[in-house]
């Protein structure tokens, strides 16, 4: 038995009278700011109650551990179809939750029509909408298929794709490249000078990038970058400035060495890297999707594995519940708009690299990234008190990633659906705000949090899958 | 460098296992200043990290596989019982959670038990006092996290305090409670509880005043305790089985401070009961078993006691018990239909205990205010007193009660000056039977201690003021209140 009877040590939840009384005492008391967990809903405390079990716990330790203990490389840029699992040339990967033609929001739509005219599969928004409708094409999501997307997220066969390796599991993770910000495709932009740019993409930067790493003989270790990142005031979902340069520190030599690649384009594929501060981002997903992918399939895992949006519904899976979704309507982000823009102009949010917060950095780790202020709002102790507001829903501290604010404390790692339940503290997710016209591209950055709904029916559902309890074999008695 | 030849070289490598430069530099330093060390790195075993090590000799063979994502733990030392412990405090410090949070950053509350438990890793119990239909769960995080529950929270179904006991039994983690008033542990009162002398007897109650009152008689009578367990009301239930109550018999079998043993209980189930008194004899220890209401056989070395005070008594024959007599009462002139002993409780066992003394019902009304059907919604009645006070004043307007009982709860947890709070309730009471020409007589019995904050001298002078009749333990109370009826006329 634990031993009790030597000597106390507290942890108070309830009456601040007892605690105080144990005080007076001279004994040592945590005093929990509790509050009634799942917003006083009785059903849900219920369920939230059963998953306090062994088995969820045990569960959850090897899920944190696949994600911790993640080795994510970067070592190949490809083709799309070359790379990805169950890819097929009539096939277009969105962010987020699985979604109907219908309730696409419009630049989502746009961006959809646009991947399909890059990719040949239609020629206007008229052939399209019909090409989905009539199932010539499909549309699915890009976490089907161990991929992720910023924004709308469409993934073609023929776009090059950044192949991560989790070298500690040996599964692989897969994003599109980054296009820079403006008018681009995944903020519904179609125009002809986004199309020439993706289809540069396709020809010169892609492969480039590819011989690069392939050149390489251990790839770029992107853990390893994440967590330097961290030290350079970057959370690594809002602002990758630092990674950004970092990763072309990497890659740079690489490049330049190409002999096979026509020095004018070389030098343009380092002046494309290095003009986009986001030029990093899909990395830094890709290797956290790496990561979370790892850590799914756990059986009764409360850890969430997924938190995607695609621009209507925000969707979270569960490691220990498969392959469902639970979703709820995305929201508008909160921020600060660019010059004539506001909220009433903003598309509900959209895209998967809340795979980063998913994985313990962006908003979990805006302590790293003081400066994020000025673009999110807010002052700087806001960022160092987001990330701690995140550890009362984490299941445990990262041990590559580390927060100097907070004496390096690991950030934040592994949301549990219990615990998010029990606090009604959401997860924090750093974004870029689309505009809801097509094509407008970024109107702003902010904050924003899944909706409340997408955790609570995750809990009711996992509370059901768990095996019965003492209590459940025993409710036949009469007592 | 040349090391000397009998310096011993031992390395760990933790795979893929990172961590930064800043606690690595921490960690080195302390490592190296350990006895007998000469010399210590530890290092992500980078290329360069390696040539480094390699430099200075300080690279065994083992490592030489290790990658830039192992951590290379690498000591010399005097000799190998040195370079062992070194290596092995290295891991201790390194899994050593960092200082919490540099001073110029506000450390955020924490908002759930497990967030607690992170922050003070050496906790070992959980007190849980949140409403009732939240207790479970809470409970269930704690018993979760390995830590024992005091349950202090009522209106939770039996069905989950048997499951949570269950669990807390499979976990070797004790569920006191629900409903747990009173625990002493090691001399820290949780809950309700009195400041009493340490000593030899252990106290096991399924009832939070019962462990009160038989903690306050010891005490009064210069004895102590070495530790007080509540169980919670039920656990004697049927379906409940005394699961608590027989881990705490273990526990205080074992345990070398505690010579004697009190087990307390209101009614609940027969079999559970024997099955107590069985694993009370087994513990070999001299074993006092006051089971209110039930009737039941002592094995050898369990012996039976009617009452609280009878419990006390037993179980510290040599205490200075006062002979307590009844030659003070007065003589209650009562009306006619002016025969009710009307018992108004805060503490449920001492509300049965006198129900037994007087005999009741026989037309004497006894309420437990501490009952789940009066704390719905509001504070214990040990902290809340106006429930009772109403029902006080009532009693004096009452023209069939002639005795009205009570019980003054000192002690940790509950009101600050209870005394102050009924007296001149009572003194209402008794004008109020007046103006009827009704005499109502008051006898009450205080559960404290000098050492209470309260102030034991201060509460009786306070209530002996507004005329009340103390006693030295609940029963004597009650059978006063029995004799005053008796005698009255």
């Amino acid at each position: 038995m634990t031993p009790l009877l030597g000597g106390v040590n507290v942890i108070s939840a309830g009456a601040p009278l007892f605690g105080e009384a144990l005080r007076t005492q001279g004994v040592s008391v945590e005093e929990v700011e509790w509050r009634p967990p799942a917003d006083g809903d009785a059903a849900l405390a219920g369920a939230l109650a059963r998953t306090w079990q062994t088995c969820v716990d045990e569960a959850n330790a090897v899920a944190l551990r696949r994600v911790i203990h993640a080795q994510q490389v970067l070592i190949d840029v490809r083709p799309a179809g070359e790379v990805i699992p169950g890819m097929t040339r009539d096939m277009v990967l969105h962010a987020g939750p699985p979604i109907e033609w219908q309730r696409l929001s419009d630049p989502v739509r746009a961006a959809a029509i646009g991947a399909m005219i890059h990719e040949g599969l239609a020629r206007d928004e008229e052939e399209a909408a019909r090409a989905v409708q009539l199932g010539t094409v499909k549309l699915e999501p890009c976490h089907h298929h161990q991929a992720v997307g910023p924004m709308a997220g469409m993934t073609t066969w023929s776009m090059p794709v950044l192949v991560v390796e989790n070298r500690a599991s040996g599964n692989q993770a897969y994003s599109n490249l980054n296009e820079g910000l403006g008018k681009v495709l995944r903020y519904g932009g179609t125009g002809p000078d986004v199309l020439a740019r993706l289809d540069w993409m396709r020809r010169v930067l892609g492969p480039t990038l590819g011989e690069a790493l392939r050149r390489m003989p251990n790839g770029i270790d992107i853990r390893a970058l994440i967590a330097q990142a961290l030290h350079m005031g970057d959370e690594c979902h809002n602002r990758n400035r630092a990674a950004s340069a970092l990763l072309i520190k990497a890659l740079a030599p690489h490049i330049a060495a190409l002999d096979s690649v026509d020095a004018t384009e070389r030098q343009r594929v380092l002046e494309f890297a290095a003009g986009n501060e986001h030029f990093f981002l899909n990395v830094g997903m890709a290797a956290s999707k790496a990561a979370m992918d790892a850590a799914h399939g756990v059986a009764s895992s409360s850890m969430v594995t997924t938190l995607a949006r695609n621009g209507t519904e925000f969707g979270i899976r569960v490691s220990g519940l498969g392959d469902r979704w639970f979703a709820g309507p995305s929201q508008v982000p909160k921020g600060l708009y660019f010059g004539g823009q506001s909220a009433d102009d903003a598309n509900p949010d959209m895209g998967d690299s809340a795979i980063t917060e998913t994985a313990g950095i962006g908003g979990f780790a805006m302590a790293a990234a003081p400066a994020i202020v000025q673009f999110v709002g807010g002052d700087p102790r806001d960022a160092v008190t987001y990330s701690q507001r995140m550890y009362e829903i984490a299941l445990g501290e990262s041990e590559a990633y580390t927060l100097p604010i907070l004496n390096f404390r690991g950030t934040p790692t592994g949301i549990d659906i219990r615990l998010v339940v029990q606090t009604g503290i959401l997860p924090q997710i750093n974004t870029g705000i689309a505009s809801r016209r097509a094509g407008v591209g970024q109107i702003g950055a902010g904050l924003v949090n899944p909706p409340r709904e997408c955790f609570s029916e995750a809990l009711l559902a996992l509370a059901q899958a768990l095996p019965p309890t003492v209590s459940d074999t025993s409710s036949g008695r009469s007592l | 460098l040349s090391p000397s030849s009998d310096a011993t070289l031992r390395v760990s490598v933790r795979r893929n296992s990172y961590a930064d430069s800043v606690s690595l530099l921490q960690v080195t330093s302390a490592v190296a200043a350990l006895p007998g060390v000469l010399d210590a790195a530890l290092v992500m075993a980078t290329d360069l990290n390696q040539e480094v090590l390699r430099g200075s000799n300080m690279l065994p063979a083992e490592a030489s596989d290790a990658g830039p994502n192992d951590l290379l733990i690498v000591v010399r030392a005097k000799d190998a019982i040195s370079a062992d412990t070194a290596l092995a405090d290295a891991e201790a410090l390194l899994a050593e959670r960092r200082p919490v949070t540099p001073h110029d950053v506000t450390e955020q509350p924490p908002r759930s038990i497990r967030s607690a438990h992170r922050r003070q890793p050496e906790a070992n119990l959980a007190v849980i006092s949140v409403p009732g239909p939240y207790a479970a769960a809470e409970a269930r995080q704690a018993l979760a996290e390995g830590l024992h529950v005091f349950l202090f929270s009522n209106n939770v179904s039996l069905e989950d305090e048997i499951e949570l006991k269950q669990r807390g039994r499979e976990k070797g983690l004790l569920v006191m409670g629900p409903d747990c008033g009173t625990a002493i542990l090691n001399g820290v009162g949780l809950g309700f509880a009195n400041v009493v002398r340490r000593g030899r007897v252990g106290l096991i109650g399924a009832s939070g005043t019962g462990l009160q009152e038989v903690s306050i008689l010891l005490d009064r009578a210069g004895q102590g305790i070495s530790h007080a367990i509540g169980t919670g009301g039920r656990d004697l239930y049927e379906h409940v089985g005394a699961i608590t109550t027989l881990q705490a018999l273990e526990l205080l079998g074992d345990d070398p401070a505690t010579e004697r043993i009190v087990v307390i209980s209101k009614p609940a189930s027969t079999d559970v009961a024997q099955r107590v008194l069985q694993a009370a004899a087994a513990t070999g220890k001299p074993v006092v078993a006051c089971l209110l209401g039930m009737a039941a056989d002592a094995p050898p070395g369990v012996e039976l006691a009617g009452n609280l005070y009878q419990a006390a008594r037993l179980a510290a024959p040599s205490g200075q018990w006062d002979n307590l007599n009844f030659d003070n009462l007065p003589r209650l002139r009562r009306q006619t239909g002016q025969d009710q002993i009307r018992g108004l409780y805060c503490g449920g066992t001492l509300c049965q205990e006198a129900e037994r003394a007087i005999g009741a019902p026989n037309g004497h009304q006894l309420i437990d205010f501490g009952d789940d059907r009066y704390t719905r919604g509001r504070a214990h009645p040990m902290i809340d007193p106006s429930l009772r006070n109403s029902a006080i004043l009532a009693a004096g307007a009452d023209p069939r009660v002639a005795v009205l009982l009570l019980d003054v709860i000192l002690g940790f947890g509950a009101h600050s000056d209870p005394a102050t709070a009924v007296a001149p309730v009572v003194q209402e009471a008794v004008a109020r039977a007046q103006e009827s020409a009704r005499q109502l007589a008051v006898v009450a019995h205080v559960v404290g201690t000098t050492g209470d904050a309260q102030g034991l001298e201060r509460q009786e002078a306070l209530l002996r003021g507004a005329g009340v009749h103390l006693f030295g333990s609940n029963h004597h109370a009650a059978v006063a209140a029995s004799l005053l009826i008796e005698g009255g006329r």
